[in-house]
């Protein structure tokens, strides 16, 4: 059985959070790893060619940071699990196309929706869902057909998982956002907390854990970030709040 | 069979001698992987300046979907001497017509040897056996 690394880093400031998972991309041959992760303080990361200016909700948030992943922007607040997958793009895990790699990434991702007791959850298809707002710029309003979701407390299904990913080098991130509790910024979006009892981002982190052992079959080894990966991140820290990085001007439409 | 009148990376990106140039596009199989055969989700491709001097594997721009933010690497090193404005405002085209009106950039090569890039053949067995 392959073994993949677990890595969490509770509480983690948004650069060293965005440094680490730029460290792990970039660790060529590692194995891969499953990283989980919660934010203190509290922060709104931007998608890598989002303009600063398309998100009204970033103007406001005095912590911003800018992701290597595309997509849309995302609120990281104490009621949201935010994980990391990083491995080499021909790992049996996450080889052949890349809609593949995220059918399986959230269908592990739903076995843990699903044993925190979140019924009904399963991939938008062709569904249509009310939590897609137009003119906030926030990746829980915009879905597509791999979106996961459950009905928020709404009513309507909505989208309550945000994944994206960057490849790079022969090697993959993925990025994911589950959302345990509602943020004010992100309205619509489902939650844990609408569909079953609330849990912490750890209790969280530990069904994500036994999603991805289960729909990957692989062991997954607790580590910590040795004192090289550690330096690197923080050496990349800097960067994702960086004025010239958040506020660079793209010509990106949405 | 991809088109036999250029030659192929690896990573997706093909390469095309034309006159003293080196013209350079993505594959239909990168367009499809990022697109999953849907060309809306295609949203935002960055290109260089033209000026710029790349080397041989250099990242040279990256190409975002509503998958994945991937890079764009320059199959052989020199000066871009010409980038098509145009795709970044139409990625449709990519979807199109990935082989001719899709291009991306135009090298002036410091050396035209196409030598270490993948032929046709060897391009369609390598998508094959990842895939």
């Amino acid at each position: 059985m392959a073994v993949w690394n677990l890595i969490e880093t509770w509480d983690a400031s948004p650069g060293f959070a965005m440094g680490l998972d730029e460290a792990l991309l970039r660790s060529v041959g590692r194995p891969p790893t499953l990283r989980l992760y919660s934010w203190a303080p509290d922060a709104l990361s931007l998608g890598y060619f989002q303009r600063f200016g398309d998100v009204p909700a970033a103007a406001a948030h005095p912590h911003v940071v800018r992701r290597l992943t595309g997509g849309g922007a995302i609120h990281h607040h104490p009621r949201e699990l935010t994980f990391s997958v990083t491995l080499d793009a021909d790992d049996p895990a996450y080889q052949g196309s890349v809609p593949d790699s995220y059918e399986r990434a959230h269908e592990a991702v739903i076995h843990a929706l699903s044993a925190l007791g979140v019924s009904e959850v399963r991939m938008r298809r062709a569904e249509v869902v009310g939590s897609d707002l137009r003119g906030t710029g926030m990746c829980f309003h915009e879905s597509t057909p791999q979106d996961i979701c459950w009905r928020g407390a709404a009513g309507p299904l909505a989208k309550g998982v945000g994944t994206a990913q960057r490849r790079t080098a022969g090697r993959i991130l993925h990025h994911g956002s589950i959302k345990l509790g509602p943020s004010p910024l992100e309205p619509e979006v489902a939650t844990v907390a609408d569909r079953a009892a609330e849990v912490s981002p750890v209790e969280a982190g530990r069904a994500l854990r036994d999603g991805f052992a289960r729909e990957f079959g692989v062991d997954l080894e607790p580590c910590e970030p040795g004192a090289e990966l550690r330096a690197a991140a923080e050496a990349m820290a800097a960067r994702y709040s960086a004025p010239e990085f958040v506020h660079r001007e793209t010509r990106r439409q949405r | 069979m991809r088109p036999d009148d250029r030659k192929y990376l690896d990573s997706h990106e093909w390469a095309k001698l034309e006159g003293d140039l080196i013209v350079v596009g993505i594959t239909d199989f990168a367009v499809e992987e990022l697109s999953n055969g849907n060309e809306g989700d295609l949203v935002y491709c960055d290109l260089p300046e033209v000026g710029r001097e790349v080397e041989q594997g250099e990242t040279f721009g990256e190409i975002e979907s509503v998958k994945a933010v991937s890079d764009l690497n320059a199959p052989i090193g020199g000066e871009i001497v010409e980038v098509n404005a145009d795709m970044m405002e139409h990625l449709e085209t990519l979807a199109e017509d990935p082989w001719k009106k899709g291009w991306l950039i135009k090298i002036k090569p410091t050396d035209a040897s196409m030598d270490h890039l993948l032929d046709a053949e060897a391009y369609e067995q390598h998508i094959t056996a990842d895939h």
